[in-house]
């Protein structure tokens, strides 16, 4: 599932262990969802779009 | 380091540099098990032999060396990124990681003690006496879960999900190999089915695409 993950977090300055430090998750997982070889859970997608104060969708982009 | 610390842990593109340092960690933790396994077997047999010499001391001493140098270097490889840059969730899986890699060792160290002074005694399948069994039992089937479920609830959704795909590769792999055995066997094409070696080959695949999955 593509997403904008690197780009909101690239405008923030965060790297991807500041990222996973966040979300308590390992750097491993954010690289795996910012590639798309990941697709987070519902409870993850939430944090996420918590932590960026914007909707799952404005986030993730499931093509259709 | 707090979240908007610029200390700058850089390595956003560093994959391929955390796959070798798995791999060197799982292969310098199966040398440093049969170092110790060294070190037991042929301690116990000067001990058994009554064989002491400046000969069998300087060996001795090389292994002891050889084990405090490595358990030296996985500790380091280990320590390469502080725990502070890490997320509470993958703080606490490394450790029971850690520990559940001690206990495997341990237990190890255990049998062999116990057992015999070969240091086949572990990979072989002759008889031991109950009171190893139930020790390694207990470690087995007691002390094993408890950190497997404490693993569990510890860890972030994306190496689980590495776990279990390994796991599901592993059963599958399972499934194929098991019965297969048995009918080469039956047709005398192999020898007698050997439910151990099955199991390390099974743990081998499922941690091999374990790694895969959560380094690739």
């Amino acid at each position: 599932m593509k997403n904008r993950l690197k780009v909101l977090r690239a405008e923030r300055d965060w790297s991807q262990a500041e990222l996973a430090i966040r979300l308590d998750v390992s750097r491993q997982a954010v690289n795996a969802i910012e590639t798309g070889k990941h697709d987070p859970s519902l409870p993850l997608a939430f944090r996420l779009a918590r932590l960026f104060n914007m909707s799952i969708e404005e986030i993730f982009d499931d093509g259709q | 380091m707090t979240v908007n610390d610029s200390s700058n842990y850089t390595i956003e593109d560093s994959n391929q540099s955390n796959i070798r340092r798995a791999i060197t960690l799982l292969l310098g933790g199966v040398m440093l098990i049969f170092l110790v396994g060294v070190l037991f077997g042929f301690g116990a047999k000067i001990l058994e032999d009554q064989n002491f010499s400046l000969t069998s001391g300087l060996i001795l001493t090389g292994i002891v060396v050889a084990i405090a140098a490595g358990a030296t270097f996985m500790w380091k490889q280990l320590k390469a990124r502080p725990a502070a840059q890490m997320a509470n969730s993958e703080r606490k899986s490394r450790n029971i990681y850690i520990a559940s890699m001690a206990m495997g060792a341990a237990l190890g160290i255990y049998i062999m003690a116990t057992s015999g002074p070969d240091f086949d005694t572990i990979f072989s399948n002759g008889p031991i006496s109950a009171t190893t069994a139930i020790g390694a039992l207990i470690g087995w089937l007691v002390l094993m879960p408890a950190i497997t479920v404490l693993w569990w609830r510890t860890t972030d959704e994306h190496e689980l999900k590495a776990y279990s795909d390994g796991a599901l590769f592993a059963f599958h792999l399972y499934i194929f190999v098991a019965p297969s055995w048995w009918m080469m066997a039956r047709a005398g094409w192999l020898p007698q089915h050997d439910p151990m070696i099955v199991f390390a080959i099974v743990m081998i695949v499922w941690s091999a695409v374990w790694l895969i999955r959560k380094y690739r």
